[in-house]
């Protein structure tokens, strides 16, 4: 496709030290202006803010032997974290699925954290977990016709789309008096409490996504596409299929809604700042805001920290959002 | 990237083009001199870039052009049309850096939810730039680029369309680069599109459902069809930290994410040079994760 230029045009030896001089010197700045501006405390979680996103990702780029130790904590966390900030859904994606596989164990440490923190209100807690369950031959997407109307949102299983999905069942709340007493929750939940007493209380919805929820999703969506084509030869596949149906297939009942705010967490120091998606789904990603955590001096992995979250919600807050208009 | 510091010296001397303008008559001595040296300089670090890895396809966001006639008490087109100005600059620079493939958001099919007369003078806009990059000594025919124009074209209107196709007509024997021009496109709208051809394809080839991959959708992604490298490394200006439904499979996976605080017709190449380097540092030092 192109003319090959770049053998032509070796770099000579004095283009490359006058380069290596230029990092050197942009690196001198980078640590001179990190130690001249020093980083401005981000807001509480439960303060005002001016936007409040309603579905938080965080994409865990750190290595599975790290990850394997920290993923439960790390959920359990960001879950109280969310529950502080007011945020509805939490989705926690990492290439290797590592929070995938260890969902029971994830279950199993948010019922636990929750029991305890609600042990005086005699409240217990009952996640539920959808799992991409393997189906039976005949219920697979393959074998589904595929009629005029709204089919293509039945194509797919959950199985095919690789999204784990971690609800809260029906809790009883306390009452208001109970709340009150022992203060285990924070700010936000109390108000709500105080307004409705009588509702019940749920925690945020979790979904565990891997590089399995991403572009292969898509890929099972082209395949059961294919399959219905061969028994509906006369149809066009533009006439089957567009932009809003896609997205009811992969945010439907057995995919994931897209985040407002995306967190990529690398957790490495290594001098030089993650800027990438890491094979986030690419669907749920059009409207997201993206916010990179910043490296500290830390040796080994650093795990999320309630700031990060805040840094990144402040960020959110402040974004101006047009929505192409 | 949020923690990417630009220099002060960027921020004051964003205006500068590639060219050594002309001086003329209303330049004062000491300007003409700055403007020369400046020009020199910068003309000089393209070629110190050069020795260091350089991205081979860029994405462009160019946001911020309403912005930036709000804050100069200017008509909205205007705005746009200094937005031209820096695309052309931005296209040269990479050009220079030997970028082999550049991708901008000229105009999302959202931006139909815009006001008519604005939605009009961008496209009468698009409708005269087009014909005049794709002239013969102008930028693309210097530089040998193909011009590509990517998204939902059946939308344009009659006139634009025809400029559309008789500027990637001029330009389609040219192999040096490609400027893959994004209007009025939408990433969903090409994934959707991407997906229905791979169906056609696999159904016409009688191919099995399961034989298909992500290579195949990939295939027929509308970059990749006008024969766009990997995606190396995306830009937005005006401070915005999304991706505004752009290049979304392209940019999912390692591609390098830059967020700038300038507005697009602001910015050059000194805005451009700390993302270079924040590029080079990265590709040359960090473990691959």
């Amino acid at each position: 496709m192109y003319d090959n230029q770049r053998s032509k045009n070796r770099p000579s030896p004095l283009a490359r030290a006058v380069l290596f001089f230029l990092h050197y010197c942009y690196t001198l700045y980078l640590g001179i202006s990190s130690l001249w501006q020093p980083r401005k405390q981000p807001l509480p979680l439960d303060a005002k803010r001016s936007k409040i996103p309603k579905h938080l990702a965080v994409v865990f780029a750190g290595t599975i032997n790290d990850l394997e130790k920290t993923c439960s904590q790390d959920v359990q966390r960001l879950m109280r974290w969310c529950e502080d900030a007011g945020i509805e859904t939490l989705s926690v994606y990492d290439d290797a699925g590592v929070f995938q596989r260890h969902i029971a164990a994830i279950r199993h440490s948010l019922t636990h954290a929750d029991s305890e923190a609600d042990t005086d209100s005699k409240q217990s807690s009952d996640l539920e977990i959808e799992y991409p369950l393997t189906p039976p031959a005949s219920d697979h997407s393959g074998s589904r016709p595929l009629s005029p109307e709204g089919a293509v949102d039945a194509l797919l299983t959950r199985e095919d789309l690789s999204v784990i999905k971690v609800s809260n069942a029906v809790v009883p709340k306390p009452t208001t008096l109970q709340k009150s007493l022992t203060g285990v929750r924070r700010r936000r939940s109390v108000q709500h409490t105080m307004r409705a007493p009588e509702t019940v209380e749920r925690s945020p919805t979790l979904y565990a996504l891997s590089r399995q929820s991403s572009k292969p999703a898509l890929v099972f969506l082209t395949q059961a596409l294919v399959r219905s084509r061969r028994r509906q030869p006369a149809t066009h596949c533009e006439d089957v299929i567009e932009v809003a149906q896609v997205t009811r297939v992969l945010e439907g009942e057995y995919g994931f809604t897209p985040p407002d705010l995306i967190i990529v967490h690398s957790g490495i120091h290594d001098g030089y700042t993650d800027s990438q998606l890491h094979g986030f789904p690419p669907w749920q990603l059009r409207l997201s805001e993206i916010h990179h955590t910043r490296q500290t001096r830390h040796a080994g992995y650093r795990s999320l920290e309630e700031v990060d979250v805040r840094d990144a919600m402040d960020m959110f807050s402040g974004a101006e959002m047009r929505f192409g208009k | 990237m949020s923690d990417l510091n630009y220099p002060e010296i960027a921020q004051v001397a964003a205006r500068l083009s590639i060219k050594d303008p002309a001086p003329t008559h209303s330049d004062s001595i000491p300007s003409w001199i700055s403007t020369t040296v400046s020009t020199w300089t910068q003309n000089a670090l393209l070629r110190v870039l050069r020795a260091g890895p350089i991205p081979q396809h860029i994405a462009f966001v160019m946001d911020g052009n309403r912005r930036y006639a709000r804050m100069h008490q200017r008509e909205v087109h205007e705005g746009h049309s200094q937005g031209f100005v820096s695309l052309r600059r931005m296209l040269e620079v990479c050009l220079r850096l030997d970028v082999k493939c550049v991708s901008a958001y000229a105009f999302a099919i959202d931006n139909f939810k815009r006001s008519p007369s604005e939605v009009d003078a961008l496209m009468k806009l698009a409708e005269e730039k087009l014909f005049e990059l794709s002239q013969h000594g102008d930028l693309l025919q210097e530089y040998g680029v193909r011009l590509n124009i990517i998204g939902r074209r059946r939308a344009l209107p009659p006139a634009v369309r025809e400029a559309a196709q008789k500027a990637e007509e001029l330009t389609r024997n040219n192999t040096r680069a490609i400027l893959n021009l994004c209007m009025p496109y939408a990433s969903t709208d090409e994934m959707t599109q991407a997906i229905c051809m791979t169906v056609d394809n696999a159904v016409e080839e009688g191919k099995d459902g399961e034989d298909i991959g992500e290579a195949d959708i990939e295939a027929n992604l509308m970059t990749s069809l006008g024969g766009s490298p990997p995606l190396d490394m995306l830009v937005r200006t005006s401070g915005v930290r999304r991706l505004s439904d752009f290049l979304l499979w392209q940019c999912c996976e390692d591609t390098q994410l830059y967020f700038s605080p300038t507005y697009w017709p602001d910015f050059g190449f000194w805005d451009f040079l700390p993302i270079l380097l924040q590029y080079q540092r990265k590709m040359l030092h960090a473990p691959s994760r």
